[in-house]
């Protein structure tokens, strides 16, 4: 190996642990969800605790605010993915029952999200 | 009056190789992954050879052809797969020509098969990040991706030159 090789490979060590350390960073808190259903969609804030259903393609899925978290409690979907997903408090955290036809997307106040699906 | 292009022994060797590195695109391709759009690119393999041995243009003829071939003989060209892979083809390739660039004794195989690693997949993620997927959380992926490539960029460049060794 040459001089440069080494300084290569040095300075990529050192990148990729930087970039670890930046991008692994936990994003923020989020204050609001995003629900979206059959029904359309609706800002709920999520400073306030509270158990509330949301009526997706098969039936009712009871959702649980607590402390600034949020989670599905009961669904009437068969894999019951959605509960085992558990809690989501951060910004960008997406929680979904496909069956059921309900996500919640947790939006923060400094995040900005877009996705394209194909 | 038919207009006949005559092949020059560059443009047969040039072939020779793109043929060459186009099997071993081809071969790897039906190798399991362990992670998704994680390949060991042992393609690459000919274009460093091709360019410590023939220099940049042919490097560039050999790893585009490749390309080129590769997809249009797995049946992904123009598609998302091939755009990822041209991209990546065409990082690495602008790396490595500035690499041999540097003054002195440079880089030897095993810093340019890093390098063009560690530039394939920037560009593939960049391309995947703007195009398919503009998540943040992507991000995440970029630090992972990157320590893989370092890997077999390196482990490329020792089985270049361990090939090196063997050419006449």
């Amino acid at each position: 190996m040459t001089l440069a090789d080494r300084l290569l490979l040095f300075v990529s060590i050192t990148g990729i642990v930087l970039l670890a350390y930046v991008t692994w960073q936990p994003s923020a808190y989020a204050d609001r969800v995003e629900i979206i259903s059959p029904s359309g969609r609706k800002i709920v804030s999520l400073r306030h605790d509270k158990t509330f259903f949301v009526t997706g393609a098969l039936g009712k899925s009871e959702l649980r605010i607590k402390g600034e978290r949020i989670r599905f409690v009961t669904s009437p979907c068969q894999t019951k993915f959605c509960i085992h997903q558990g809690w989501a408090s951060h910004s960008g955290d997406l929680r979904v029952c496909l069956p059921n036809k309900v996500s919640l997307r947790l939006l923060g106040s400094s995040s900005q999200f877009d996705s394209l699906t194909f | 009056m038919a207009l006949v292009l005559q092949p020059g022994r560059e443009d047969i060797r040039l072939a020779w190789l793109a043929a060459l590195a186009t099997s071993i695109h081809i071969l790897e391709s039906s190798l399991p992954t362990l992670l998704p759009g994680i390949k060991p690119g042992f393609a690459n393999i000919i274009t460093i050879i091709v360019l410590l041995r023939f220099g940049w243009r042919s490097a560039v003829w050999v790893s585009l052809l490749r390309v080129t071939a590769g997809s249009l003989l797995l049946g992904t060209f123009l598609s998302p797969t091939f755009m990822l892979s041209l991209t990546g083809a065409i990082c690495s390739l602008l790396v490595l020509g500035l690499a041999r660039q540097l003054p002195g004794r440079g880089f030897s195989a095993i810093g340019l098969s890093t390098a063009a690693a560690l530039s394939h997949i920037s560009g593939q993620f960049l391309l995947a990040y703007v195009w398919f997927i503009p998540h943040q959380g992507l991000w995440g992926l970029l630090p992972v991706l990157l320590c893989l490539a370092l890997i077999l960029g390196i482990m490329n460049g020792i089985i270049c030159n361990k090939v090196i060794a063997r050419l006449p």
